[in-house]
């Protein structure tokens, strides 16, 4: 499902890790690192924070001194080159010299047509992630629309999925809430890829955030996560939409 | 945010606020009327309006605030055909422990009324003419006195496999009603009224999409 949108998936991956102390050093060192492999020639530099940018491929890593990560607009560039991504990352990490990751975290928020209006996916919603509309009429009144966001283990990745019908309105804000937006586009005043991915979007839809998280992670560990999550977060964009138009869910999950 | 709103301009203005041109025509006040009658005709020409105006401004989105009025579409049809054939499977296999009793007529009219309903329901969805071609057959094997051949394992096995299919199936196409007349033929269940049971498209009373006929995704 993710993989038929990919134009309309942002992508986050990030890898958080406990800040030492020499931190101002080693950071610049690995955002150095990371870009002769991005061969990012666009740059900046904010506090106690590396962006690197890739217009082409609307994408920015950024590297902080406790948090390493990516963000893209479309899914195409990590679908097509996640493992090289996972890797200049991971060497960044090395050249902390750190052999621990606190945390390392795949997220897609997907704005995923399915030719219904916003009143039918909001209808469809009762009965397949929540109980149906008129059991709730006493909590809320006549149910007009919904939001579910569920907390699980994904064979063995913490996720979180956020559900939710959105029209043309609710998506534009819930794109336009995305921090670090601003790192996809260059010049500023003249570049229209932020605004084109909105139009895109901005349309009755239904709104799937996958986040999928791993603790405690060894730097080799970090290309089975990629692997791992890309590889979840489709199957669970699949089951999302297969249960709310009443298909059956291909995947049973251990 | 969904639908109703007392006023075309509020409604569409932020429904459409992202839009520029036609947040423009909107807030000059050109179109205040719309979408305020109660008229359903009027509605509906105000709908119509209102889709000319978002293509002519260039607008990509189907979002439109008095969308109730407009037909569902094939795709919400579809989930809803998926949704009742579970429902009425799960009534099918439910028949089985009522079989041995002397009024199991009694057992099986709410099927027959709950297939009634399934069909009000899609009536107007103009690509499940085949799923209400097949719910009509499985319907009239019911009634009449049909019901009693749903005594037995195998005509309740064979309707079950069918509704599993409309459960689970994108689409349904005329090559459907084929297979699932052939079924319930090799099933040897019979039809109350109707002597031949044979797939003619040019029957008077023929609902199904043609088969060289487009059918939804």
């Amino acid at each position: 499902m993710l993989t038929k949108n990919p134009d309309r998936v942002v992508v986050h991956f990030a890898m958080n890790f406990m800040p030492q102390i020499k931190f101002q050093r080693l950071l610049s060192e690995a955002a150095e690192s990371a870009q002769d492999r991005l061969e990012s020639k666009l740059w900046s530099y904010g506090p106690q924070v590396y962006v690197l940018r890739d217009m082409e491929k609307r994408l920015a890593a950024i590297f902080g001194h406790n948090r390493f990560g990516f963000l893209g607009l479309g899914l195409r560039p990590w679908m097509d080159e996640k493992f090289e991504y996972a890797k200049i990352l991971t060497g960044a990490i090395q050249k902390l010299g750190l052999d621990e990751i606190d945390s390392v975290g795949f997220k897609i928020q997907a704005f995923l047509p399915l030719g219904m209006t916003f009143v039918e996916i909001s209808k469809l919603m009762f009965g397949s992630f929540v109980v149906e509309g008129a059991q709730l009429e006493a909590v809320c009144g006549k149910p007009t629309d919904v939001l579910v966001q569920l907390h699980g283990l994904y064979n063995g990745l913490k996720s979180i999925t956020v559900v939710a019908p959105q029209n043309a309105e609710q998506a534009t804000q819930t794109f336009m809430a995305i921090p670090n937006l601003e790192h996809l586009i260059e010049p500023k005043f003249l570049d229209t890829g932020l605004k084109d991915f909105r139009d895109r979007i901005a349309m009755d839809c239904l709104y799937v955030d996958i986040d999928l998280t791993m603790e405690k992670v060894a730097p080799d560990a970090v290309y089975d996560f990629t692997k791992k999550s890309f590889g979840a977060a489709e199957e669970i964009a699949e089951a999302v939409v297969a249960r709310l138009k009443r298909l059956p869910v291909k995947k049973v999950i251990k | 945010m969904p639908v109703s709103s007392p006023s075309a301009s509020n409604a569409l203005g932020s429904t459409y606020a992202a839009h520029e041109p036609l947040s423009r025509y909107l807030s000059q006040g050109l179109f205040d009327d719309l979408g305020t009658t109660t008229d359903p005709y009027k509605r509906a020409s105000d709908t119509a309006l209102l889709t000319i105006l978002a293509d002519f401004a260039g607008w990509r989105g189907p979002s439109n605030p008095i969308q109730d009025v407009r037909q569902n579409t094939t795709a919400y049809d579809a989930a809803i055909r998926r949704e009742n054939m579970q429902r009425m499977r799960e009534q099918f296999d439910a028949l089985a422990r009522q079989a041995n009793r002397a009024d199991f007529a009694v057992s099986v009219f709410p099927l027959v009324e709950y297939i009634r309903h399934t069909l009000n329901r899609i009536a107007d969805s103009p690509k499940e003419g085949n799923t209400r071609e097949i719910l009509r057959r499985i319907r009239d094997s019911l009634i009449d006195g049909g019901w009693s051949q749903y005594k037995e394992q195998r005509a309740r096995s064979t309707a079950m496999a069918i509704l599993k299919y409309l459960s689970e199936a994108e689409v349904v196409t005329p090559q459907d009603v084929v297979k699932c007349a052939g079924q319930m033929r090799s099933a040897e269940i019979r039809f109350t009224g109707i002597p031949t049971f044979d797939f003619d498209e040019e029957r008077d009373d023929f609902d199904g999409e043609k088969y060289d006929e487009e059918v939804s995704d």
